[in-house]
């Protein structure tokens, strides 16, 4: 049964962090196109359970896999590595500095003369170090270095909410 | 009796009857119902010739009720027992509407269940019970027209309606008892309509719907057969009657008028105001002429006309800008844009709209019309008319779903714009030594505090076994279906003590409540009621052994034994032996456990269709399992 399968294997994936995203989103639409509780709108009741319970676990795999952070979280947890996210914080200095100036930029956008401009500055540079975060996960989970896996983890995090931020800001400014 | 009416091998049982079921649009303002004949889908019309439904309903003291036009033409003079836009009640509980109760000419009856009731001469009627009357209206009309029983509908939804007025919505159509395929989105089903779904290539649409009293802006997605809701967004305070009013005021301002004005004046006033917006719709300019009234005649241009509704138009354009945003994607990316809803006549909203998107927006269908006609073309699918129909809906939350934590803070369970069907699973615990129950309070919305948000439902979880504070596990799913409806569940996970929760609003119906209104809707026929009760029953039954048989047709040799198959066999002949003598009782049994005998059947033949879906891509995978 599809629901007995981890995320990875549901796509026929290999369980790894860098996964084919374009196989990854061609097969979801096809298992979907399969089960979607809408294929057996005239089907019988069992079906009907089936195709809900079917359908909602392609969504929660494809949600899980297609988030770079989210798929880093499930690797270690497939690893059995535990996940204390209030425990971890970093300890590293030098992303501590980095983390008050982006916080400092990001308050700094609304006074900019040209606060769209700003933000997107801001934005590309985070995604830019995003990438390099993702990688130096990738490198470490492969030489089975958990630890540090975790503490790029956690950066990941950190810029995640970051990136939330940004586009929260940039609403304002369409308000705006 | 009936165990020799299994059909042959290879014979699918009445291969060529199609199934009849329709696609509604059930408006604020106007309704309408359309199907399929003949490959294409067309609005159905009264007899009349008109397919237009106005979604107004009229009470009368004997408990007659009237839908429709003929319902519209007394709004005025019977205001009270004249229900009208009944949508914009749909799913609200009492508070919400008191809020709006000023505006309203009604008078609300305050219930146990917090469910507002409007008085009538006919007696306290809900917002379901009123939807219902339109449903049946024209679900009798899709009747007529199409000459047998209905087997299923399509409804359509705003893509930004909440669970609780989804949860309305699928009650009034059970309560005027339409099966309902699927809760379809507008948007959705405007795309559906210029058939983009049957289009190869991928492509974005951005639909903009301006109806009366509402806009909406969605962007969907069309990838191979499957549309995704990216983002929707809109303004549910603003539409083509916010037109009259500007044009209505300038008017007044025109003319000087300070006092009030009697309401048949008013009326004038809008009515002079609506047919101004539509000339210009034409020509360059429009003479009004109002001396009767407001003592002025004049004319307005329509650089006047502009200066006066642009204000209006900048505001959908900037929703539309927020919904692009929304979606993750650049203008650019939009391919097409879809115009739905009467007020997208205007020339002036088209060219702003097309200002927008950089390409002058899609109009070439009715944009009255173009939401039902989609949804017919849905509900042909849906009711299995076209087997090898490769389109699939996928659709999102338009809401956050969120529970409430300490110090009425939500914490939010799963994330609006997330694709439905979904569940998402959270683990609570106990805060004092000894505590045996915990309260869960279910809220929809997008801000922080709960009071900002609507409350969905409120439960207890009881008989948690006594631990010391903390110990206690418990792990509440929250289950999403695809018509964005929600059921919850709990358990703790130490001792197994499990319970199963349907969600319904707080102020929503409960299940006993719906059939109290059943029951009270039939009191004057009950033989009737017994009757349409038993053909329902009737009706699935059919529809399961139907389903049952394909599937043993098709796979029962390959995919059960003898001694399973004759298992499923029996079951079915005790159906079908109920099916023709039984009562509704016994036969809502025979269908509950003829499901539960091709539970496994059902469970192989899915699977195997796993290998099927992802055929081409996962080969080597695949291989290895067999």
């Amino acid at each position: 049964m599809i629901i007995d399968k981890n995320y990875f294997e549901v796509f026929g994936l290999p369980e790894q962090y860098s996964i084919d995203l374009s196989r990854l989103k061609v097969c979801y639409r096809e298992l979907q196109k399969e089960f979607h509780p809408d294929r057996y709108a005239s089907g019988s009741k069992s079906e009907i359970r089936l195709a809900l319970q079917y359908s909602t676990y392609i969504n929660e795999a494809y949600e899980r896999l297609i988030s770079p952070l989210k798929r880093a979280e499930y690797l270690l947890f497939r690893k059995g590595v535990e996940q204390d996210q209030a425990k971890t914080m970093s300890s590293d200095a030098g992303f501590l500095m980095q983390q008050i100036a982006w916080r400092e930029s990001l308050g700094d956008v609304r006074q900019a003369s040209d606060p769209d401009a700003a933000l997107e500055t801001l934005s590309d540079q985070i995604s830019h170090e995003q990438l390099q975060m993702q990688q130096a996960f990738e490198k470490s989970y492969l030489q089975l270095d958990m630890e540090t896996a975790l503490a790029a983890l956690d950066k990941m995090r950190f810029v995640e909410k970051l990136q939330q931020e940004i586009t929260l800001l940039e609403e304002e400014l369409i308000d705006y | 009796m009936a165990l020799l009416n299994i059909a042959e091998p290879g014979q699918t049982p009445e291969p060529h009857q199609r199934k009849l079921a329709v696609g509604i649009d059930l408006g604020t303002t106007n309704s309408l119902v359309a199907s399929v004949r003949s490959g294409t889908a067309e609005t159905i019309e009264d007899e009349q010739g008109q397919s237009l439904l106005p979604s107004v309903v009229r009470y009368f003291k004997d408990g007659y009720v009237v839908v429709g036009e003929r319902a519209l033409q007394a709004a005025a003079a019977d205001a009270g027992n004249t229900i009208v836009s009944i949508k914009r009640l749909m799913g609200r509980g009492i508070e919400d509407v008191s809020r709006l109760a000023e505006q309203l000419p009604y008078q609300f009856e305050s219930r146990q269940d917090n469910v507002p009731a409007i008085k009538t001469v006919a007696g306290a009627v809900t917002p379901v019970q009123v939807s219902a009357e339109i449903l049946k209206a024209l679900a009798e009309r899709g009747r007529q027209s199409l000459g047998g029983q209905l087997q299923g509908a399509v409804i359509t939804v705003p893509a930004y309606f909440d669970e609780a007025q989804r949860q309305a919505t699928k009650d009034a159509a059970t309560l005027a008892g339409v099966k309902v395929l699927r809760l379809l989105n507008e948007p959705t089903a405007a795309a559906v309509a210029y058939g983009f779904d049957q289009q190869e290539e991928d492509t974005t649409i951005a639909v903009f719907d301006l109806g009366g009293g509402t806009f909406d802006i969605s962007v969907l997605r069309l990838q191979r057969g499957v549309f995704e809701v990216l983002s929707t967004g809109g303004d549910s305070a603003l539409g083509g009657d916010d037109f009259d009013h500007s044009i209505a005021e300038w008017i007044l301002q025109q003319a000087n008028w300070q006092g009030e004005l009697e309401p048949s004046s008013h009326r004038r006033l809008l009515e002079a105001a609506r047919q101004v917006k539509e000339q210009l719709t034409e020509s360059d300019e429009a003479t009004i002429s109002l001396e009767d009234v407001v003592g002025w005649k004049g004319t307005l241009d329509r650089v006047q006309f502009y200066e006066l509704t642009d204000p209006l138009i900048n505001r959908c354009i900037r929703s539309c800008k927020r919904a692009i945003k929304d979606a993750r994607i650049r203008v650019d990316e939009v391919d097409n844009a879809i115009m739905v809803g009467g007020s997208t006549r205007m020339p002036r909203v088209r060219e702003k709209v097309g200002e927008l998107f950089g390409k002058p927006p899609l109009v070439n269908l009715n944009p009255d019309t173009v939401v039902a006609i989609g949804a017919a073309f849905q509900a042909d699918v849906l009711i299995g008319n076209k087997p090898d129909n490769e389109m699939l809906l996928l659709d999102v939350i338009p809401l956050s779903l969120g529970l409430e934590t300490m110090g009425g803070l939500v914490e939010k369970i799963i994330h609006r714009n997330t694709t439905i069907p979904i569940s998402r699973a959270q683990e609570f615990t106990t805060y004092k030594d000894g505590q045996t129950a915990l309260a869960v309070h279910v809220v929809q919305g997008e801000r922080e505090m709960v009071e900002d948000c609507r409350s969905l439902a409120r439960f207890e979880l009881r008989g948690i076994p006594p631990m010391t504070a903390g110990a206690a596990r418990i792990l509440v799913t929250f289950q999403v279906d695809a018509d964005g409806l929600l059921s919850v569940s709990a358990k703790e996970t130490i001792s197994g003590i499990e319970s199963q929760i349907q969600v319904k609003p707080s102020y929503g119906l409960t299940e006993d409540s719906i059939s109290d209104m059943l029951r009270a809707s039939f009191e004057h026929a009950k033989e009737d009621r017994d009757a349409r009760m038993l053909r329902e029953q009737q009706v699935e039954a059919e529809r399961m052994l139907e389903a049952t048989e394909v599937a043993l047709i098709a796979d029962g040799d390959l995919l059960l034994s003898c001694d399973e198959r004759h298992i499923l066999e029996q079951a079915m002949a005790k159906l079908r032996c109920q099916h023709d003598t039984g009562d509704v009782a016994s036969i809502k049994r025979e269908i509950e456990l003829l499901a539960q005998a091709s539970e496994v059947f059902a469970e192989r033949r899915m699977d195997r269709s796993i290998k099927k879906a992802l055929k081409g891509h996962t080969l080597d995978e695949l291989d290895e399992e067999e």
